[in-house]
């Protein structure tokens, strides 16, 4: 069962002449356990059709459902919770919360969905360390490395069970051989959890790592062949 | 509150510095607040010692004791109104007594009681005035610090009459003076030296102090002319002085509260813009609005408890510190009252910065606005 479904979605800002079109009938589909790379230039329109994916934004026109739920009929407080349920975020890595440990930075979810109780640290903490973060729980990410910190946020995005992980640039800051290791991490755990994965880059060194890549240029966006791809 | 505690830990400086001012700005509350209270006791102490219902002056005196003579029959008429107990007169005077040995001039407020009334307090050291014998009189305890002892002869000046220390009490002040308790009739002879001085009035005295049910103050008025009976409160206000002392007092206290609030307010909403893109993050995660506001109301909320409680207990010390001439008297009720109103501030404060919390986009996170 598809787990994203983007149909015809456009988001355009401003109205009138000065109308900008970020995003132009966008649809994609992305399944259980599928990992689909989405690759363009910055001011492509990547941001927004992730915001879109990611109930942040709402668009302007076009269907939108995630695990089913149709995110045009939510308000903010309701996108906010289906971001918390069914989304998981892996942001770039400047957004882990300075003050929290490593342990805290993945149970700071479970708070929010009302789950740190002892299942649920212990989820926390099992993720951290099948993400080789088992002695580093107790640091701060001023602490960390920007790949330890990448780690992190993966936990985070995956502790609360999403089915849908959503990776913003995860390889920004990080030196390529790190990246890729990363990107293998993030594929890994998505593939063994069954999740569907959207990861948005500019990195072509990690498309062989996807299952299917789509390629965004001014607001279109198009499933590359795999013979493009590579 | 999952946040707060990690927060302070992280951020033991910036959490130190806002305690730190909060307990200031406590401190001087409750400082201010306790010299307010030790200066509105101080001046009228013995009106709030001696346990009324009502005062009785002459008419058309501004309710000013000093000012007032009334004649002593007068005493059964106010006795007979409906709703009275007790009555018993009152004389006042300032006058400056000389030590024995003539050292020290004491400025001092004398006040002539029945020494079998309500009025005149029970001695601390030494014998009480019922028992003194002619001529003794009792003195508030701060005479001691001017030397004088039980047994002690003190001079009026320049008048020279004298009379013999037979017992001190204790904080008994009237118009931030010692009080002197003697004999109404001793009272009267250093009050009215000529009959003219009394304007003629028979056996004068300076007030009634009154003992009676709730309603009493207004009995006395409606049925005794002549007169006008005020309570309590309405004789310490009269005070000279009085209502400009705890005037300014309290204006400083207010501007002080607005000032706390001002600077608190600001100080949570600084802090709140410096967090702007934590919360975008957290919010993008899926946090609700409400839960940060909650979190950050419950962290100004801890902030206040901790500095008001770091506040009082620095004015306690400072309290134990000061000199007894100072005036400053502080209450456990008094601090928990201005706590309160501090915390209520802090929240008011944190309320404007939750608004600034709901403004902020979950875009953010994704750290490209466009």
């Amino acid at each position: 069962m598809a787990v994203l479904v983007l149909e015809n979605v456009t988001k355009t800002y401003g109205e009138g002449r000065g109308a900008v079109t970020a995003l132009e009938n966008a649809s994609i589909s992305v399944d259980a356990g599928e990992l689909v790379a989405i690759v363009g230039p910055s001011g492509s329109g990547k941001t927004t059709m992730l915001s879109i994916a990611g109930a942040l934004l709402q668009p302007t026109s076009g269907k939108v459902h995630v695990n089913g739920v149709d995110v045009a009929s939510l308000n903010s407080k309701q996108m906010a919770d289906l971001r918390l349920r069914e989304i998981g975020f892996v942001l770039q890595s400047s957004n882990l919360i300075p003050f929290l440990r490593a342990r805290d930075q993945v149970n700071v979810i479970n708070y929010l969905a009302g789950k740190n109780n002892k299942a649920g640290r212990a989820r926390a903490d099992e993720l951290l360390e099948r993400l080789g973060l088992g002695d580093r729980k107790d640091h701060y990410p001023e602490e960390l490395s920007g790949g330890e910190r990448q780690r992190v946020a993966i936990a985070r995005a995956l502790v609360n069970d999403p089915s849908l992980i959503l990776a913003d640039e995860p390889t920004a800051n990080l030196d390529s051989r790190r990246g890729h290791q990363i990107v293998e991490m993030l594929t890994g755990m998505v593939r063994q959890e069954q999740k569907a994965g959207v990861i948005v880059t500019h990195d072509e060194r990690l498309l062989d790592l996807m299952d299917r890549v789509y390629r965004i240029e001014d607001g279109i966006l198009r499933e590359a062949t795999a013979a493009a791809a590579s | 509150m999952f946040l707060t505690p990690r927060e302070m830990q992280h951020s033991k400086l910036r959490t130190g510095m806002i305690v730190a001012i909060i307990a200031l700005i406590a401190w001087l509350v409750f400082l201010l607040s306790g010299l307010a209270n030790g200066l509105s006791n101080d001046n009228g102490a013995t009106l709030r010692r001696i346990e009324m219902d009502g005062v009785v002056l002459q008419e058309d005196v501004r309710f000013y004791m000093h000012r007032s003579i009334l004649p002593s029959d007068l005493q059964s008429e106010i006795a007979s109104v409906e709703g009275v107990d007790d009555v018993t007169p009152l004389g006042h005077l300032t006058a400056t007594v000389l030590s024995e040995d003539g050292s020290e001039r004491i400025d001092t407020t004398i006040m002539g009681v029945d020494p079998d009334g309500f009025v005149v307090a029970e001695p601390s050291e030494g014998v009480s005035l019922a028992e003194a014998p002619e001529g003794g009189v009792l003195v508030d305890v701060s005479f001691s610090r001017q030397g004088v002892e039980i047994g002690d002869t003190i001079t009026i000046t320049p008048s020279g009459e004298q009379m013999t220390v037979a017992g001190f009490v204790d904080g008994e002040k009237y118009n931030h003076l010692p009080v002197i308790f003697m004999p109404i009739e001793q009272w009267r002879v250093l009050k009215f030296r000529t009959p003219q001085d009394a304007g003629g009035i028979e056996q004068p005295v300076s007030a009634f102090v009154v003992r009676g049910d709730e309603g009493v103050v207004d009995a006395i008025n409606e049925t005794v002319p002549g007169v006008e009976a005020g309570t309590r409160q309405d004789a310490i206000e009269a005070l000279p002085g009085y209502s400009a002392e705890m005037g300014t007092v309290q204006m400083i206290l207010v501007f002080l509260f607005l000032i706390a609030s001002l600077v608190m307010a600001s100080f949570f909403y600084i802090i709140t813009l410096q967090k702007t893109n934590q919360f975008g993050v957290l919010k993008a995660l899926g946090a609700q609005t409400r839960t940060l506001a909650t979190d950050l109301v419950g962290q100004v909320a801890l902030l206040t408890f901790i500095g008001s409680a770091i506040g009082a207990v620095l004015a306690n010390i400072v309290a134990t510190l000061m000199p007894t001439e100072v005036p400053f008297y502080l209450e456990n009720r008094v601090v928990l009252g201005y706590s309160a109103v501090l915390l209520v501030v802090a929240i008011i404060g944190a309320l404007v910065s939750t608004t600034r919390i709901a403004r902020v986009d979950p875009l953010l996170a994704i750290g490209r606005v466009e």
